[in-house]
């Protein structure tokens, strides 16, 4: 008995010992002013909210009758209060944010009440996916606040959330959504078994969870997709796929996703169709001509001269006169000053920034020009492509398209044409095996789907999107019934 | 490793492609050939470059050599350049009389088979020496671009049939079809103009249209899309033919080829004073039959020179399974022909 006793003290201890070296750390004792009863509080200071303890929970305990531990469930005004007798649980509670209440009487039982601080950053625009028309809100850092924007939008009882704790030392929540009824089984399985099997000690953004849990971590391709907006986030689960919301980044997740994906912006559901279309295409073109461009610069000047139309090879020829560099040389010397602007606009404060970078850009491009160091038609192609480069929707994807084009300017520059082709059958090979949560990357290019193309390189109106896509294997492919619908009829009919 | 290694071989392997950066080389974008006044010497070709100027002028240059070969000819020509010699801009190829009389199938040969020469190079036989032609300076944007442009145009709308270097090659290998070029003429040092259609037989020119023959050959060989054509009435009145489409059918039966042409036009100009609907089909009229006599004129020529540039041989061998190329050379000889025209006024213009 007594060296059970001890032990008990010893693991007391042993959870106290490191944390009362912090400031932070707190244990205050009170008597109860009508039964005397001596009780402690303990937390840490820079964790709780104050004012709950002072408004909350020590005027009750104080002035109420208080005799024992069980009393403060009825005295505590706060929903989450539990008891317990494990010791083992006070580190990570107190850890957590909550006051532990222990009364002098009853050592071995212990009062948690929860007294969180929350510091919500307001909510805000998205920044990096803004639309002009559509909702204005975007995720912030707070899980809580970013799972109530999901849930208003998909009020049913079958958008489950699921939660895990990742990271040894981080311990950061993470919650994976789906909807029961539609999401295929076995993506979530995928992706419980993925994120139960993360090991890393501190996750300190959803960026971190993209790495972790990809199909094949060395893709220069990003194979999740991440969005800042809840709408968005409701669209895909609606949709079948599943969303990973992670504590303290305001970036949630969808997996899994297909190429096409990352050059739709969500605002495209919002314009007609038609319009939407043209605008996707005119993104893809973007892409293509964007990873292009200066490569077959690059080759066709420095190999294909045939290929130029006469009435083109002045031109080309005129402002190439007086440039010492070969083709190769002076690409590199554009593209590398384009990725110095970028790199140093966006570590600039502000957005400021950027637009003085891309200022700074055409003021120093026009100088090399004039200096004879690059010629003006390869500036305008460059400073094109990297227009190009930032139509893509998703930021990620923006900066895998602005590195491709590197490989595909080294291979120009080796087999000119040929080596276009070539690097261009490399990266096709790559992303034909890509997958992404085990499903091809490629869909519905390749494997070829038919029916999910009404969502891909075009989107057609919502009337004919009765059918969820099909690489997903949702468990009910059918989002309305088409025979069901309704005609439009006018009113006086 | 083993993936490394092969990678390093593959990089290795690149030497083998030769670099042409643009500002670095010479390219060749006109030739016209004569033949050597040294016997030993075949060809003498006239090489034309062009030098872009800063202000976007376009300096004309001209290398001469002379050769039994054409590779001959351009290694002379690079002995002169500053630059590497590529033949890849190349757009025109002119003949001298006496070449195309010779026979033109060594260079045409060596233009197939060179990779960088495309197809739609335009060949030309030149009324003069074709060296004295490539040597004049013509318009602002260089000679090669401006005989280029010169041919291109008449092909599109004006009395040129379709030609380059594909449908040359093309008749010269067809049996049953001889071929023809379009034949230019140093007017001045400033003026180049079309002077007529060579006519040839094989590789051979045997004879030459002049441009008034011109009209009517296109009927025959080609379709037009947009033509011109004056016809004179009775009267003495001039009415103007414009956008004039043209098609033409021809049937070959045992010994006889009929040939039928319709064309649809509109009036422009007109000299008289009134365009009533009896003047319109004088019009008509007299339009018909002067395409059908000279029409036939042209084939009786033709027939006479033993020559076959409208490719009926060719039209029979595709239609007939026991085609005897040998028969066919004898029957020709004694091929009759008739001509229908039929001409269709579409309108005759915003005013009566």
């Amino acid at each position: 008995m007594k060296n059970k006793r001890i032990k008990e003290d010893v693991q007391h201890k042993e959870w106290e010992k490191s944390l009362i070296k912090s400031k932070d750390f707190k244990k205050i004792f009170y008597y109860n002013q009508k039964t005397n009863v001596r009780f402690g509080l303990t937390f840490m200071a820079t964790l709780i909210d104050e004012n709950i303890i002072q408004d909350g929970i020590l005027p009750n305990l104080l002035e109420e009758e208080f005799r024992e531990i069980e009393d403060i469930k009825q005295l505590v005004p706060v929903a989450d209060v539990q008891i317990c007798d494990d010791p083992s649980l006070i580190e990570q509670k107190l850890l957590n944010g909550y006051v532990m209440l222990t009364v002098e009487t009853e050592l071995k039982h212990f009062g948690f009440i929860a007294a969180q601080k929350e510091i919500v950053r307001g909510l805000s625009q998205p920044e990096v996916e803004f639309s002009v028309i559509g909702p204005k809100e975007a995720f912030v850092e707070s899980m809580g606040q970013n799972l109530n924007l999901i849930r208003k939008r998909l009020p049913v009882k079958e958008l489950i959330v699921e939660e895990f704790t990742l990271g040894s030392l981080s311990k950061t929540s993470i919650a994976m959504l789906y909807m029961e009824n539609i999401t295929n089984e076995d993506n979530i399985n995928t992706v419980r078994q993925r994120l139960t099997n993360v090991k890393f000690d501190a996750i300190t953004d959803s960026s971190y969870i993209v790495q972790l849990i990809s199909d094949n971590s060395n893709s220069p391709f990003p194979q999740l997709l991440d969005t800042e907006r809840p709408d968005r986030v409701a669209g895909i689960l609606a949709e079948g796929k599943i969303a990973i919301v992670v504590d303290g980044s305001p970036h949630v997740l969808i997996t899994p996703t297909t190429l096409v994906e990352f050059f739709s912006s969500f605002e495209d559901y919002f314009l007609n169709w038609l319009l939407s279309s043209f605008f996707r295409l005119v993104r893809l073109f973007a892409v293509a001509f964007s990873i292009l461009v200066t490569p077959i610069y690059v080759a066709t000047l420095s190999y294909h001269y045939e290929l130029i139309p006469k009435d083109l090879l002045s031109t080309l020829i005129t402002s190439r006169r007086e440039i010492p560099l070969p083709p190769i040389l002076e690409a590199l010397f554009l593209e590398l000053t384009i990725e110095l602007l970028r790199e140093a606009g966006a570590r600039l404060p502000t957005k400021v920034g950027q637009t003085i970078g891309i200022v700074g850009g055409i003021v120093i491009g026009t100088a090399s020009v004039e200096a004879g160091l690059t010629s003006n038609v390869l500036l305008i192609i460059v400073a094109l492509a990297a227009l190009a480069s930032f139509t893509t929707p998703v930021y990620r994807m923006g900066n895998t398209i602005r590195l491709l084009r590197f490989p595909f300017l080294f291979f120009a520059e080796l087999w000119g044409l040929l080596g276009i082709v070539f690097c261009f059958c490399l990266l096709l090979t790559h992303l034909m095996r890509l997958t992404s949560l085990g499903r091809p990357f490629l869909e519905p290019i390749y494997p070829p789907r038919v029916t999910d193309m009404k969502d891909a390189i075009i989107r057609l109106p919502f009337e004919k999107q009765s059918k969820r896509p099909i690489f997903l294997r949702t468990k009910n492919p059918i989002r309305f019934s088409k025979k069901k619908a309704e005609e439009k009829k006018d009113i006086d009919e | 490793m083993k993936k490394l290694t092969l990678f390093c071989l593959v990089l290795l392997l690149s030497g083998c492609v030769e670099k042409e950066i643009i500002d670095d080389i010479n390219i060749e974008v006109g030739v016209g050939y004569d033949l050597a006044e040294d016997s030993k010497d075949k060809y003498r070709g006239t090489v034309l470059f062009q030098e872009f100027q800063p202000d976007k002028s376009v300096i004309n240059r001209t290398f001469s050599g002379s050769g039994k070969l054409r590779q001959d000819l351009l290694l002379e020509v690079t002995k002169q350049s500053s630059e590497p010699v590529v033949t890849g801009g190349m757009k025109i190829a002119v003949f001298g009389p006496d070449v195309s009389r010779a026979g033109i199938y060594d260079l045409i040969d060596s233009f197939q088979r060179d990779a960088s020469i495309g197809a739609r190079v335009f060949v030309a036989t030149s009324e003069g020496k074709a060296e004295d032609l490539m040597k004049g300076e013509y318009g602002t944007r260089g000679n090669s671009t401006y005989i280029y442009n010169l041919i291109q145009h008449n092909i599109a709308h004006r009395d040129i049939p379709k030609t380059n270097l594909h449908i040359l090659a093309h008749d010269y290998y067809q049996k049953g079809k001889d071929p023809f070029l379009p034949q230019l003429k140093k007017v001045s040092n400033d003026k180049i103009e079309i002077f007529g259609i060579s006519l040839f037989k094989d590789d051979k020119e045997v004879d030459s249209l002049p441009v008034k023959d011109m009209f009517f050959f296109k009927l025959l060989v080609d379709k037009y899309s947009e033509g011109n054509f004056d016809v004179k009435l009775k009267k003495g009145e001039l009415a103007a033919v414009k956008s004039i489409r043209s098609k033409h059918d021809i049937k070959m039966s045992d010994n006889h080829a009929s040939i039928n042409i319709k064309i649809e036009g509109i009036i422009r100009e007109y000299t008289g004073d009134e365009l009533a609907t009896d003047v319109i089909g004088a019009v008509q009229k007299n339009l018909e039959k002067k395409i059908e006599k000279e029409c036939l004129r042209l084939l009786k020529q033709f027939q006479e020179l033993g020559i076959d540039p409208i490719g009926l041989g060719q039209m029979k061998k595709s239609k007939q399974r026991d085609f005897d190329y040998k028969k066919w050379e004898d029957e020709y000889k004694t091929l009759g022909f008739d001509v229908k025209c039929n001409v269709e006024i579409e309108e005759t213009g915003i005013i009566e």
